[in-house]
């Protein structure tokens, strides 16, 4: 058992932070965040080109068929400087597809995924924002051999520029997912107004769209994508939290009052050590949790729901506290702290808020006592 | 990142497992599931002696002085399993886990040949002469004196003072105390480690009664009392780097022994809200499931410690979490029994409980308190400046090598 990266992790995590380095800066990062796709296609060009939207493809189709972990590296680096791309939800749609789909719809769809030739995204959250299965807010019927999708999905990530669209639907008792191209006759996506301005969901309005039975996944993934949902999205929840506190720390540092800096102040100092108390507690569950996503998905439940919940708290409180002690230059439009804000309150309600995470640990702490000792 | 345990680390669980099973279920079963400070003393010791002759108590130790020298998985099952099996809560901490490596570090080959092997069988049993009543946080506050006086027998240290919060000491041989041989001298310099033997002249050690009725601490006042001028751990004059290099051994694997008794408090606490239905309170239920997420996050933080060389942030943060979780898990017990909680006959669950919470006052005091706790993190850790602190009135005092001055006595 270790908890250290391997080389190859060490150095995806050195490469991606170099990256994200060069393209993330807060002028560029705002402006494809307000731009009209929400993202910059250049910089997801070059991402596509690094590999990153192939890293949990498997290798026979084309990918890099690497694991959570090295998605989760992904998704922290870019969550510290918030950096906008289709690669969270191109990669869910991946998972769904590789959890539920069988070879013929993998063998279709992962490939020109993988080349960056489409963008995907996935449809499972009831348009007020629900993610209990049986919110889903989409009805599947038969009609023949084909079947015809009605309903609604709201905070669908990229969902108004996705090429492909996985949307969870009911089908009787089942929720099945059901592959629909953008340009689908019945379909209407539309960008939502969210407080979190750097991160583009979409609104999903299917009326009497028709697919064929070839597009509907044969798989049960609502449950297990929501969990890997959670683990990615807390990476990068963690990955913002950690920058947050960073360039906290660094104003503290420099910023002079009464003769010396403010982060001398043991006022200031204890609070900004709470934060890297609750940064430290997010990394430790983010990185567990993507281990057991690739090793032991049997736990996973318990550890997505216990990363997104410190990851979360930690986001929560560091965006919070990022504000303030910056003081007044804080709650200026310029600085980047209420982007970090507005993150935080968005991304702790996507695929299931504080309390949906507590029950799932509640309902799991009541069975399962051996589990600490095999971890 | 690898999640499972290699076939030779699960052979050795089970050799541990074994041997422990054995001997708890057989010659040593009284002892099972003692904790505390007064609880079965001479028992445990025994017990202790056993460990000591078996090689179970210093696993850690290098094979030159009679260690298995293991690996830290290995010490990692070793507690996890130890834990498991109900075994008592130990005594002979001090010196096994803090004076015994000192002595390594620090201590001559006559030193080492005098102490390692009866501290490794528990016939010297090891206090902490560290914090004094004005040296606590401000740990370099070191008042108690020490001058070197001539005897038929040889040169011997004279040590006047008084030391406090010492664990254990009532029940001590040896003493390792921190001590100012430089007349004049302030704060970190002139300070000097003593080996004092504790059953001599002019030693008078006190229990004192904690706000929990228990006393794990003692107040040892030294009038007179005599130690071999050879008994000095280090030169002369650099007693605050040798206490530097104790402190840091506190920090260590058996914070996952820790764990696991946290593991069977807070398996009480749930056991409690379900018999009495304070589970189905969603306040409740949110507050335990929070207790349970977070004693996880714990386990993989000191995992990744494991990992990691030299102390990282993660490592600076974990007293701080760990003390501020235990003592919410105290006021969530309390909560979760409710007035029946407050007349708790002793022996069952919710006296137990009780036990915990007037114990885990404490947690944010000893081995640092939560204020320095996040100057450590906020220094060390983030890298922000030093408050400004007026001088003292004599030479100015060295930083510490890698840490705070702290009070770290506790077994």
């Amino acid at each position: 058992m270790s908890f250290a990266f391997t080389e190859e992790q060490a150095m995806l995590r050195e490469m991606a932070a170099r990256f994200v380095e060069e393209v993330g800066g807060s002028q560029a990062v705002r402006a494809a965040a307000a731009s009209e796709p929400g993202h910059d296609p250049a910089v997801w060009r070059q991402m596509v080109e690094l590999g990153w939207s192939g890293i949990i493809v498997p290798e026979s189709a084309g990918g890099l068929g690497l694991g959570q972990i090295e998605l989760s590296i992904l998704a922290a680096a870019c969550g510290r400087a918030l950096l906008p791309s289709p690669l969270i939800a191109t990669m869910l749609a991946a998972r769904a597809l590789s959890i539920a789909g069988d070879e013929e719809q993998c063998a279709r769809w992962l490939p020109p995924i993988t080349r960056g030739e489409i963008t995907a995204t996935v449809a499972l959250t009831h348009p007020e924002g629900r993610h209990l299965p049986g919110d889903v807010g989409v009805r599947l019927r038969r009609e023949g051999q084909d079947c015809v999708l009605d309903g609604a999905a709201g905070f669908v990530l990229d969902g108004h520029v996705a090429d492909l669209l996985l949307v969870a639907a009911r089908d009787g008792e089942a929720i099945r997912f059901v592959a629909i191209p953008a340009a689908t006759e019945g379909l209407a996506a539309t960008r939502q107004n969210s407080i979190d301005i750097g991160r583009a969901v979409a609104r999903i309005d299917l009326t009497a769209v028709r697919a064929g039975p070839e597009a509907v996944l044969p798989g049960d993934a609502f449950e297990a994508l929501l969990l890997h949902a959670n683990a990615t999205l807390a990476a990068e929840q963690m990955g913002a939290a950690a920058a947050a506190l960073d360039r906290t720390v660094d104003y503290a540092r420099q910023r002079i009052q009464f003769g010396q800096p403010i982060g001398a102040f043991q006022a200031v100092k204890h609070a900004l050590a709470d934060l890297a108390l609750l940064v430290e507690a997010a990394e430790s569950a983010v990185w567990y949790a993507a281990a057991v996503a690739d090793q032991r998905p049997e736990e996973l439940p318990i550890a997505a729901a216990t990363a997104k919940l410190m990851a979360s708290d930690a986001l929560s409180r560091c965006a919070a506290d990022m504000i303030h002690y910056h003081g007044g230059i804080g709650f200026t439009w310029e600085h980047d702290a209420h982007l970090y804000f507005r993150r935080a309150r968005a991304a702790a309600g996507l695929f299931g808020d504080t309390d949906r995470q507590l029950a799932i640990i509640a309902d799991g702490m009541t069975t399962d006592r051996e589990m600490l000792r095999a971890a | 990142m690898r999640l499972d345990f290699t076939p030779e680390q699960e052979a050795f669980r089970s050799e541990v497992r074994g041997w422990l099973d054995r001997e708890l279920d057989g010659p040593f079963r009284h002892v099972r599931g003692m904790e505390g400070t007064s609880e079965g003393i001479d028992k445990r010791f025994a017990w202790e002696r056993h460990l000591g002759r078996s090689g179970w108590n210093r696993l850690a130790w290098p094979e030159a002085f009679g260690g298995r020298a293991a690996s830290l998985m290995e010490q990692v099952i070793f507690h996890e399993e130890y834990a498991r099996s109900g075994a008592p809560g130990r005594l002979s901490h001090v010196g096994l886990e803090l004076v015994a490596p000192t002595i390594m570090a620090y201590g001559s080959d006559g030193q080492r040949a005098r102490f390692l092997e009866p501290t490794a069988m528990v016939d010297i049993v090891w206090a902490q002469l560290f914090s004094e009543p004005n040296a606590g946080s401000d740990l370099a506050n070191v008042q108690t004196r020490a001058r070197l006086e001539d005897r038929p027998g040889g040169p011997v240290w004279v040590l006047e003072g008084q030391k406090i919060w010492s664990s254990f000491a009532q029940y001590s041989q040896w003493g390792m105390a921190l001590v100012r041989t430089e007349p004049g001298s302030s704060g970190a310099k002139g300070l000097s480690m003593l080996l004092v033997p504790l059953d001599g002249k002019g030693v008078d050690i006190r229990p004192i009664r904690q706000m929990t009725g228990g006393s794990s601490f003692n107040e040892v006042f030294l009038d007179g009392a005599e130690t071999a001028a050879e008994n000095v751990l280090g030169t002369p004059g650099e007693g605050w780097r040798v206490a530097m290099a104790t402190l840091t051994f506190e920090r260590g694997v058996s914070t996952l022994g820790q764990q696991m008794s946290f593991r069977t408090e807070l398996d009480r606490v749930i056991r409690a809200a379900r018999s009495n239905g304070a589970i189905a309170d969603p306040a409740i239920a949110k507050r335990l499931a929070r207790a349970e997420a977070e004693l996880r996050v714990m386990r993989y933080t000191a995992l990744r410690m494991l990992g990691d060389t030299g102390l990282s942030r993660a490592g600076l943060t974990y007293k701080l979490y760990y003390t501020s979780w235990h003592q919410r898990l105290g006021e969530l017990a309390m909560d979760v029994l409710g007035p029946a909680g407050d007349i708790a006959e002793p022996g069952g669950d919710a006296w137990r409980l009780q036990k915990m919470y007037l114990e885990s006052r404490s947690d944010s005091i000893w081995a640092g308190t939560s204020q320095i706790q996040r100057n450590i993190i906020a220094e060390r850790g983030l890298g922000l400046p030093r408050e400004a602190r007026p001088p003292r009135q004599e030479p100015a005092r060295q930083e510490p090598a890698r840490q705070e001055p702290a009070k770290q006595e506790r077994a």
